[in-house]
């Protein structure tokens, strides 16, 4: 693990003009359960990050999010899901209005759920990702994309087994950045 | 155009995106209960074991074994032992609370041990040399009569006589000449009615 996110940070480095920038984003989700299990979730989400890098090359992305949650998946009571992302962001310059990106990485997360044995299920995930930064200006860009990311819970645990769970989550979302 | 074509893709996936279903029933049903299957199970003082075994509920009617998950305990480890969920007895009678736990959720059942009250070597008579099986039977506390005693007993032999056990089924080989064969259970010395030793005499000429 640490020498991945020094390969992250090495390469993020290596660019000249990186700059430290922040961001926020939201966007809705639909959520797809794997392995014939009959399961969705729609929700809406929002996100906190900070990055280092630049618009059009590389940068890395720390960010935390927050999911709303509307279905009844794993309890009669799920709750909201957070969780935490790093991501390697590449960004292309085609001298256009946008700055078409590229990202990957992976996260973890959890959520409180209200069951007999479990009140937390924790979650991790890879991430693809890809759109567009609209610059403003130098300091100023809109961002749109989309975020595949593949789920893998905990186990549901009912004594007799614990039952794993995956799914696919598509995500769509707007988001402004401020580059320092 | 890239850009305006780009936009209305992401729309049109944030439409799509943003209409989607929610599931309003739990996928997997809640743990509502555990339980020993058995309802107050009995064990003779003499048995070779007996497997108890454990269930777990679910909130939507169903139910699981869940005998190898939950953690099995009993009160009296002087009357019976456990490993899992199966029982043996240690001593000739007497009573122990076996419980099963996990989490927050518990189940107890009384289990009683029924007691030997007499006992008589039933082996068959052996008069040539050999190697022949050794049995006795018992009677017990709950009226039961004439039962093969399994555990808890000891045979022993003179006159050269070796015994071997396998498989809880005892053997003995015998030689020429008197041989006495004594069969021992419960070699329990702080009861008012101990069961005294059976001895039989087998002869081989």
């Amino acid at each position: 693990m640490k020498k991945i996110i020094l390969f992250l940070l090495l390469i993020s480095s290596l660019y000249s003009d990186a700059k430290v920038y922040i961001g926020s984003s939201y966007g809705f989700l639909n959520e797809d359960y794997t392995n014939g299990i009959d399961a969705v979730s729609s929700a809406q989400m929002a996100k906190l990050k900070v990055g280092y890098g630049d618009r059009d090359a590389y940068a890395i992305e720390f960010s935390l999010e927050y999911i709303e949650n509307n279905s009844k998946i794993f309890s009669a009571n799920d709750k909201e899901k957070y969780g935490f992302n790093v991501e390697l962001v590449k960004a292309l310059d085609f001298d256009i209005m946008i700055n078409p990106f590229f990202k990957a990485g992976f996260g973890a997360g959890f959520l409180n759920v209200e069951r007999a044995i479990q009140k937390t299920i924790n979650y991790s995930s890879f991430n693809l990702g890809a759109g567009f930064f609209i610059p403003l200006n130098e300091h100023f860009d809109f961002e749109v994309g989309y975020d595949y990311k593949y789920l893998t819970y905990e186990g549901v645990d009912t004594i007799a087994e614990k039952i794993s769970y995956e799914s696919n989550v598509n995500v769509a979302y707007i988001g402004f950045n401020v580059r320092f | 155009m890239n850009l305006f074509k780009t936009s209305f893709l992401l729309l049109t996936a944030f439409f799509f995106i943003a209409c989607g279903d929610n599931t309003e029933t739990p996928i997997t049903a809640d743990v509502s209960s555990i339980s020993i299957d058995q309802t107050n199970p009995t064990i003779r003082s003499t048995d070779a074991f007996i497997n108890l075994t454990a269930s777990a509920q679910y909130t939507d009617g169903t139910s699981a074994d869940a005998t190898t998950k939950v953690n099995w305990t009993n009160s009296n480890y002087n009357v019976v032992s456990m490993l899992g969920g199966a029982v043996e007895a240690v001593a000739n009678g007497g009573e122990s609370n076996v419980s099963i736990s996990y989490a927050d959720f518990q189940d107890t059942q009384a289990l009683t041990v029924h007691k030997l009250t007499s006992f008589f070597i039933s082996s068959a008579d052996i008069n040539t040399t050999g190697v022949f099986p050794l049995e006795a039977k018992g009677n017990f506390d709950n009226n039961e009569t004439n039962i093969t005693l399994v555990k808890n007993i000891v045979w022993t032999a003179n006159n050269g006589a070796t015994i071997s056990i396998a498989d809880n089924i005892a053997s003995i080989t015998i030689y020429v000449g008197d041989t006495n064969i004594t069969a021992t259970v419960f070699k329990e010395t702080n009861t008012s009615s101990p069961i005294a030793p059976i001895t039989k005499t087998y002869t081989v000429n």
